[in-house]
């Protein structure tokens, strides 16, 4: 069974989200805000996690910035469940936040179980590999 | 008066070319006043794909001044293109300045102007993005591209430039990011997926357009859809 962790400062729709996903099968993890997420995270390590952006506190960019810093949490599939559903935003979601998918606010019922399904089937991205690989090379 | 189509993709490499050429000849097939315009000038590579001999006048010609636009069209393929050159001392320097007003001529003589742009978002992708009224997204599905395809997008419609929808290139992969979750991500409509298909390869290989040479290949059944779902036959 996959566990999903779903960080978002409204209760409402950390209740909501995880009444969906536990109707299909999910374990589902909260987190109120994105301090608590990362603290959550040095003791349990999700299969997904669903991050919302706007959040007092550390927002979702940076909290995703700092999931993919650390070496022990850079690879969880995480996707941004955002009211902010512009392009640029989007493009930040991907290129500078890291994330591996952006889900638009409101939430379709239907099509987040389906991404949902997706993400979780698709093999995890592995991050900041690049990185070394260009440090290595310019050593050589 | 026609319309101006400008095919354009987030980066270099997807088949934004093949797909802009075979749809021309595919769209003339159809009856449809198709002419397509090599708006990449700095690579221009309609010409090759359209198997083309070089030697007759180019855009680069219309740009620069020395050419009339009209004279510049030739019959390729069952299609009339306007090619771009390929001689390195004409690319150096050459300039899309003139190129909305060339646009426009040309549109008031077709149905479909087709524009191949440059990859990715130069000035010259700009440039032709603003001059064009409607944009098709080539991309192939997976995070790069759909994340420079967000791009482009982002510009068109700061340009004022309609999104007429994606068409998504060498799909078939396990890995690739599905049709629907583009088209929800990107929120506009994917009018095509045309497969990855050795035979696009050979073509090129030849000299001739795989629509051409290779009817029955699942790319061009394909390009045919999405023709038929352009001039709103399906």
């Amino acid at each position: 069974m996959s566990t999903i962790l779903v960080v978002d400062d409204e209760e409402d729709i950390r209740f909501v989200l995880g009444q969906m996903l536990k109707r299909e099968g999910y374990e589902v993890l909260s987190a109120g805000s994105g301090e608590e997420a990362l603290e959550m995270l040095k003791k349990t390590r999700p299969d997904l996690i669903l991050l919302d952006v706007m959040m007092p506190g550390l927002d979702g960019w940076e909290t995703c910035a700092r999931i993919r810093s650390q070496e022990e949490t850079k690879d969880i599939t995480v996707a941004m469940l955002t009211a902010k559903t512009s392009d640029e935003d989007k493009i930040r979601a991907l290129e500078s936040s890291g994330a591996n998918w952006h889900i638009s606010k409101p939430i379709d019922r239907a099509k987040l179980i389906d991404t949902v399904r997706w993400l979780l089937e698709s093999p995890p991205r592995r991050h900041g590999h690049g990185k070394d690989g260009v440090e290595k090379g310019g050593d050589s | 008066m026609g319309i101006s189509v400008c095919i354009a993709s987030g980066k270099d490499g997807v088949g934004k070319s093949v797909v802009a050429a075979n749809l021309a000849i595919v769209l003339s097939s159809l009856g449809v006043e198709t002419l397509i315009v090599d708006g990449d000038i700095e690579g221009a590579s309609v010409g090759l794909i359209l198997g083309v001999d070089p030697g007759g006048l180019t855009i680069h010609d219309c740009l620069s001044g020395k050419a009339d636009p009209k004279k510049a069209v030739i019959e390729a393929s069952g299609t009339k293109a306007v090619i771009g050159a390929i001689g390195i001392e004409q690319l150096v320097g050459a300039s899309l300045e003139n190129f909305p007003s060339i646009l426009e001529d040309f549109t008031g003589a077709f149905d479909i102007v087709l524009v191949d742009s440059q990859g990715g978002l130069g000035d010259n992708t700009v440039t032709v993005i603003g001059s064009c009224q409607a944009l098709l997204l080539v991309l192939t599905p997976d995070i790069g591209s759909v994340t420079n395809g967000l791009k482009i997008l982002a510009v068109a419609k700061k340009l004022g430039t309609t999104v007429l929808g994606a068409l998504i290139n060498r799909s078939g992969s396990p890995y690739d990011i599905p049709a629907d979750k583009i088209a929800d991500l990107m929120r506009l409509d994917v009018i095509g997926e045309l497969p990855e298909d050795e035979t696009v390869k050979r073509a090129l290989f030849e000299g001739v357009p795989v629509s051409v040479g290779y009817p029955d290949s699942p790319f061009s059944k394909e390009i045919r859809s999405v023709a038929d779902k352009l001039i709103g036959r399906t």
